[in-house]
């Protein structure tokens, strides 16, 4: 009995050396930190407001969430589209007290994969015309107030705002002191167009202000939703056919591994696979013991834990919580191979707190039964898998 | 009662081979990884040295021209140091590699555009790439150094070790010490020594403008040169780990540029680092690759506002990257940041207390400097900053430990120790991993002139 405990209790040790000791790799960024970056420009007639969306890869799973829900990895334009209109709506912008639409009229987003592992930069560029009427803001101070209020799991702000440089239009725009609140969510600032100089005719045009905003995104989308970029053509490679059939074997092969590994992270239903192995040690065992393993059905745990890891993995720092589920996970695993073999006795301390609850020990392999010809009542030894008193011989 | 005993003895069997088994599996794959990680050896980087390679270790043996007074016959001297070391590179390569690396001047080109590389931003100026991604991210033009020959090897660290003062051979050598440290624990990125790659922009001439641009992940160095005047704007700098012991020495890539901000901080009073200290939170850099032709608007605190010693540091920290190019260069260019002083200003996001991550600028005419650990800067205030504070330092493989000590004590080996510490070398706690992400562990900072980025504001 102590040796088993002293081997559980090595192999335990054991188990989480390997777990931690592992290396852990290093990611190019932060990962739990999704960062909308705002850079307001502001332009003789116009103000140019320039959103960054960097989703790290521990917050992108609630933005992949909403685009791509049946994760065949294809975020079809429309998704987008409506992502980008939420994030939109929750923009606000003011000169002087008074809202200006926010139009967009640019959009760049980055494919599946670099979005995945949480190094695409969503950037939206979209622009709100300074009218003229019924108070011209094209000329003179006023003062300008923009707050961002799309606030997913993770976020950080950042919103600067800039005169554009090098402009040739004889306009000259200063900006007053920038004043952010903590976060950075919101921020406003004063800006100057010199009254002197000859501003060009801007006159905000009301039907613009009309224009659909989804007309305008899905154009916008159609110029550069289809990102191509050197990434873009390196992840092509993937899909060219493989010419050699040693390659591909080789390439097989090393799946199967790696999707044997991976399998062994939580939620891949390893419990539930052993619950559905034909090697029950409770097979054929009498129906007391066989409810007091109902308790124990690998799937109904396995279950549980899946939804406790879903639930909790919603509030837990992943990072937190998949190591500990990994550890966990082996150790069910672990469990159930030893009974599987038969060894029912690993986990003592298991088997007395939860099986033995009618007294039933872990069922063993089945024993072989003795070839005595004729049987001898004091050979005859228990077929029964719940143990009994043997007959004396 | 026979065969209860076989049976039971069957079990113990089967339990102890399962325990065993597994036991042996795990010391095996560990042992495995050991020998792996002690076959890798880094050598010391002192002056000039030998840089790691996949293929081994390359020596080097070029010394550095010291103390190069800042005339513009100096600089030209320098200027055709340069040039030969350009040309002698060039005199390595095949007539493929030759065209591999060496791309147009845009000299019509007068900003760096920003550039979407599949959802990765950075700035292109004309063919040359400037990103603070991971060069397997966005593509760097020109040769891999992985994929050059020992003497080819030599010849780009001949020429960058002339380019630059040593104080910035040495810093770009431990930036890329520090890549390859990473690349050993384990990235899902190219990294490591051999992925910094170098382009060259326009024919290497004593006249005529043309760029010289090498980096990998936290190294972005654009060099360009006309006759005697050259610049190194922009450039990025950075590191991951920030600390690492390397033959019984501590080195810290962007120490200097730690320590000086810290102490320039705390050298401020009460009154003066109320007005640096930003109201904000700031999580990451502003004007990173991309944002080639903004300017911030200067916040913070004014050097105007600051006494002579505190301007003293200040201008010493300004020179932990002007110092970065030859010093024939770097003297003249420090003098206009220092004529300019008075419209300098530094602004400060985070904790004031030192190893702790932090966001700082400096901002002038002809300046603007960004240094953000990443993505951790503290909340404003003070003392210790709101920021969510750094867990327990991550376990080390033997892979790490074999080439690095702890500096936080203890003994070395594959169970103890994180690759960090301060400078005092004293307990950690609170550090994150320096091999995940964020904290005072990871460091991105840009070097930017808004008047001259690329030499676009070059005259000979």
């Amino acid at each position: 009995m102590k040796r088993n405990y002293l081997y559980a209790g090595l192999f335990l040790v054991v188990l989480l050396f390997t777990l931690l000791a592992a290396p852990k790799v290093a990611l190019a960024h932060p990962a739990d930190v999704y960062l909308q970056a705002t850079y307001l420009t502001v332009q003789p007639n116009q103000i140019v407001v320039e959103l960054k969306l960097s989703p790290a890869v521990l917050t992108v799973s609630q933005l992949l969430d909403e685009l791509d829900p049946d994760m065949d990895e294809q975020i079809p334009d429309t998704a987008w589209q409506t992502y980008i209109g939420n994030v939109v709506q929750n923009l606000t912008l003011h000169v002087d007290g008074t809202a200006l639409p926010l139009t967009v009229t640019a959009v760049e987003t980055p494919v599946y994969l670099n979005l995945q592992a949480g190094y695409g930069e969503v950037r939206i560029e979209m622009s709100a015309l300074l009218p003229k009427v019924p108070t011209d803001l094209t000329t003179g101070t006023h003062q300008i107030t923009y707050r961002n209020d799309f606030a997913p799991t993770g976020v950080a702000y950042q919103v600067n705002a800039f005169v554009e440089q090098g402009a040739d239009d004889g306009v000259a725009i200063t900006l007053g002191k920038q004043n952010r609140d903590e976060r950075q969510q919101s921020m406003t600032v004063d800006y100057t167009i010199d009254d002197n100089t000859q501003v060009s005719a801007a006159v905000s045009d009301e039907s613009a202000t009309d224009t659909n905003p989804a007309t305008e995104l899905t154009a916008a989308l159609g110029f550069s939703a289809a990102a191509a970029g050197q990434g873009e053509q390196l992840l092509r490679y993937l899909y060219e056919p493989i010419s050699s059939p040693l390659v591909l074997l080789l390439a097989l092969a090393l799946a199967v591994v790696l999707g044997g590994l991976h399998a062994l992270t939580p939620g891949h239903g390893k419990t539930l696979v052993a619950s559905l192995s034909r090697r029950q040690p409770w097979h054929g065992a009498p129906r007391r013991c066989a409810r007091q393993y109902r308790h124990l059905y690998p799937h109904r745990i396995g279950d549980r834990h899946r939804i406790l890891a879903l639930f909790a993995s919603q509030y837990i720092v992943p990072g937190v919580l998949v190591p500990a589920l990994t550890v966990l996970s082996g150790l069910l695993w672990s469990f159930w191979v030893c009974v599987w073999s038969g060894n029912g006795e690993c986990f003592p301390q298991w088997r007395t707190d939860v099986i033995l609850r009618s007294g039933c020990r872990a069922p063993s392999r089945p024993r072989p039964q003795p070839r005595l010809y004729p049987p001898s009542p004091a050979t005859v030894t228990c077929t029964r898998t719940c143990h009994q008193p043997m007959a004396s011989r | 009662m026979k065969q209860h005993t076989t049976h039971q003895q069957l079990q113990g069997i089967t339990r102890r081979t399962f325990l065993h088994g597994v036991t042996a599996l795990t010391g095996a794959t560990l042992l495995a990884a050991c020998t792996a990680a002690n076959t890798a050896t880094v050598p010391a980087t002192q002056q000039p040295t030998a840089l790691p390679t996949t293929e081994g270790t390359v020596s080097v043996t070029t010394t550095v021209t010291a103390e190069a007074p800042a005339t513009s016959s100096a600089a030209q001297a320098v200027t055709a140091q340069i040039v030969a070391a350009a040309n002698a590179f060039l005199a390595t390569l095949g007539e493929t590699e030759r065209t591999a690396v060496t791309f147009p001047y845009p000299s019509d080109q007068t900003t760096a555009t920003a550039a979407n590389f599949g959802g990765r931003y950075g700035e292109q100026f004309g063919d040359a790439v400037w990103s603070n991604y991971p060069v397997s991210d966005v593509i760097r033009p020109g040769l891999r150094m992985g994929d050059l020959a020992a003497d080819q090897r030599e010849a780009v660290l001949a020429l960058l070790a002339t380019t630059l003062s040593a104080q910035g051979y040495q810093k770009v050598l431990n930036i890329m010490q520090s890549d390859q440290l990473l690349s050993e624990g384990g990235t899902n990125y190219a990294s490591g020594a051999d992925s910094y790659v170098l382009g060259l922009f326009g024919t290497p001439s004593e006249s005529e403008r043309w760029m010289v641009e090498f980096g990998g992940h936290h190294l972005g160095l654009n060099v360009t040169i006309q006759g005697a005047a050259m610049t190194m704007a922009p450039t990025l700098t950075g590191c991951q780990p920030a600390s690492y012991t390397l033959d019984d020495q501590i080195v810290r890539p962007l120490g200097g540029e730690t320590d000086k901000a810290f102490t320039l901080i705390n050298a401020l009073d009460a009154d003066q680092q109320a007005e640096a200290i930003l109201s904000y939170t700031v999580s990451d850099l502003v004007l990173g690759p991309g944002h080639d032709g903004q300017v911030l608007q200067p916040e913070g605190i004014a050097a105007a506002t600051m006494n002579a010693d505190q301007q003293a540091l200040l201008l010493s920290l300004v020179g932990e990257w002007v110092n970065i190019l030859n010093d024939a260069a770097a003297r003249p260019r420090m003098a206009a940041i220092e004529a300019d002083l008075a419209e300098t200003y530094f602004a400060w996001s985070g904790p004031i207390a030192p190893d702790n991550p932090i966001y700082f600028r400096i901002t002038g005419p002809t300046l603007h400097i960004e240094f953000a650990n990443q993505g951790s800067a503290g909340g404003p205030g003070g003392g210790p900053g709101g920021g969510a504070p750094g867990g327990p330092g991550g376990m080390l493989t033997d892979t790490m430990s074999s080439t690095i000590s702890s500096t936080l004590g203890g003994p070395s080996g594959m169970f103890t120790g994180t690759i960090g510490g301060g400078p005092s070398g004293g307990p950690g706690g609170g550090q994150q991993n320096p091999l995940e992400t964020g904290g005072i562990n990871h460091i991105h900072a840009i070097y930017r002139d808004p008047t001259n980025e690329y030499g676009t504001g070059l005259s000979a």
